[in-house]
């Protein structure tokens, strides 16, 4: 292969594109395993709801969201999680897989999808969202279970579980390097983040920056909201049900915070008539209560948790059928909380220099 | 392998697509994220992998990594305009665009380097052809032949499309940092 300055810059310019999100190279041996095993080999393509890939990868990369399993509001302790106050900033860590079997969600009753999102709408509109002061960051924390493969029962399997905390601005959802975060590709923490205004500010608020004043404005007609969902999505308009599911799912869990009451309960409304869909209570292991909405498309179950008191999504969890068969056993599952912190508190310097 | 060997083996027997996945998949996928984001490259790989399976008694005489690159540069064409789309906000804004795909956004965050921009500029210009055939060529390695095999095309049509695709990549190159600046062209 020849080595001549064109094609060196090539090769580096595609080195430095991004790269396969984390964890991607398993979920795609997972899919082509899962599809190639199947008594029945498959005639048309692996569709794209077969990927639990991006609902797993992009929810768990982005968000964050807090660790509601033994969440901090019960004041139970979390296996690696937030150690210091509210609204302290804390460093990602792992525990061991022991003592992570109680930690998978218990499933309860079912309950009939259309009740859980009339309660879902009804409680997100008795409750008033929270308004981020000037310089407070929107921190995510994520306490998040993952095992490698489906297991005859939860748990059985060796499984790791992590916490971790991200914060973002406000205004367009920038995400603030950590106070441990070195260079990325040449470029400090206080660099990533001011080339991250720059788009911001080149874009505008949208859906790829995302902004309570622009939230508000997205329509409360579910047929006018997919229609500016579809142009705001890349990717074919028309997709199946899973990969919209996961869609929906990516981009509540991004903008929950800042979601009013209205529009929430329009992508409620879209969810809604998606097929596949089951619900059931589901219980932290501290007792707290969820409502878990599974969408299930072949062995793949792709399942987001809400708080019923609140209406606002505290989780997701990705399902998955052995090769036995039987019921879809939970492979990953992560809970989220939401605070709003004072930017000095995440301790980089760029995150409360002006804008 | 002993002429022995292959005259007790007259037929070789059929890949395991799990074996073809340990070898190729992370190089795959690398490839497939670099051209049309992580999101969609998991996609592709999965189905590159399938198609595979499912014609694994059609894999030609040589190694396999050169047949699925061929599998995975079609697939990738369903994606042309997502990834034409990306490279020019590159180019634009020196960042990758702002999709809802919040991973996307995440890894696009590093603003890029006029010399990224410029390249950027000019892989979204070229024909589809002409990209794919430079990726192969410069990113995946592969032998002209390797190429045209894996495209179907003719081994003059991939020279001439490479000749054509480094001629603008070395003119951007050489034009400096204004580059940039100039229109996107079309890429179909």
């Amino acid at each position: 292969m020849t080595d001549d300055p064109d094609l060196r810059g090539v090769r580096e310019f595609h080195q430095e594109r991004p790269g396969a999100a984390p964890g991607a190279l398993d979920r795609v041996r997972r899919r082509v395993q899962t599809a190639t095993a199947a008594p029945h080999a498959p005639r048309f393509l692996l569709p794209r709801w077969a990927a639990p890939a991006a609902a797993a990868a992009v929810v768990a990369a982005v968000v964050g969201g807090a660790a509601v399993l033994g969440a901090a509001g019960d004041g139970t302790p979390q296996p690696g999680g937030p150690t210091a106050g509210p609204g302290r900033p804390t460093s990602a860590a792992s525990t061991a897989a022991e003592g992570t079997v109680a930690l998978w969600l218990k499933y309860g009753a079912p309950v009939p999808v259309p009740a859980v999102f009339a309660q879902l709408d009804q409680a997100a509109a008795g409750n008033t969202l929270a308004v981020p002061h000037p310089g407070e960051l929107l921190c995510s924390h994520t306490t998040m279970l993952t095992r490698s493969g489906p297991s005859p029962s939860p748990g059985s399997a060796p499984a790791t579980a992590q916490a971790g905390v991200r914060c973002f601005e406000p205004e367009g959802l920038l995400e603030v390097p950590p106070p441990s975060a070195g260079d990325v590709k040449g470029q400090s923490p206080a660099e990533q983040l001011a080339a991250a205004r720059d788009g911001f500010a080149a874009a505008g608020p949208g859906w790829g920056y995302p902004t309570a004043s622009w939230l508000a404005t997205l329509p409360t007609d579910p047929d006018l909201l997919l229609a500016g969902f579809r142009a705001g999505s890349r990717g074919p308009a028309e997709v199946d049900d899973l990969t919209r599911w996961q869609q929906y799912g990516r981009f509540l869990a991004r903008v929950d915070p800042l979601l009013p009451a209205a529009q929430r309960a329009a992508f409620h409304r879209l969810m809604g008539r998606l097929d596949g869909l089951t619900a059931a209570e589901a219980f932290t292991v501290s007792g707290k209560r969820l409502y878990a909405v599974r969408l299930t498309s072949g062995t793949i179950a792709d399942e987001l948790l809400f708080e019923p008191g609140t209406g606002r999504l505290a989780g997701h969890v990705e399902l998955t059928v052995g090769p036995g068969g039987g019921d879809p056993v939970p492979v990953r599952q992560e809970l989220w909380k939401h605070v709003f912190q004072p930017a000095a508190g995440w301790a980089v310097p760029s995150a409360t220099a002006p804008r | 392998m002993s002429m022995l060997h292959t005259m007790a083996e007259p037929r070789r027997s059929l890949p395991d697509v799990a074996g073809l996945f340990d070898q190729h998949g992370a190089e795959l996928l690398r490839y497939c994220a670099g051209r049309v984001g992580p999101t969609v490259a998991e996609d592709v790989v999965a189905d590159t992998f399938l198609i595979a399976h499912r014609r694994r008694h059609r894999l030609p005489d040589g190694p396999a990594r050169a047949w699925l690159y061929g599998i995975a540069t079609n697939l990738l064409r369903r994606h042309r305009r997502t990834e034409t789309r990306a490279l020019r906000a590159l180019a634009r804004t020196g960042r990758d665009p702002d999709l809802i795909d919040i991973a996307d956004g995440a890894a696009a965050r590093a603003d890029a380097s006029a010399l990224t921009r410029r390249l950027a500029t000019v892989l979204a210009a070229l024909p589809a052809r002409q990209r794919d055939v430079l990726l192969l060529y410069a990113v995946a390695e592969l032998g002209y032949e390797e190429i045209a095999r894996t495209l179907d095309i003719p081994l003059g049509s991939v020279q001439s499309a490479l000749h054509r695709a480094r001629v603008k990549l070395r003119a951007a190159l050489a034009a400096g940092p204004a580059a940039h600046e100039s229109p996107d062209g079309g890429s179909r």
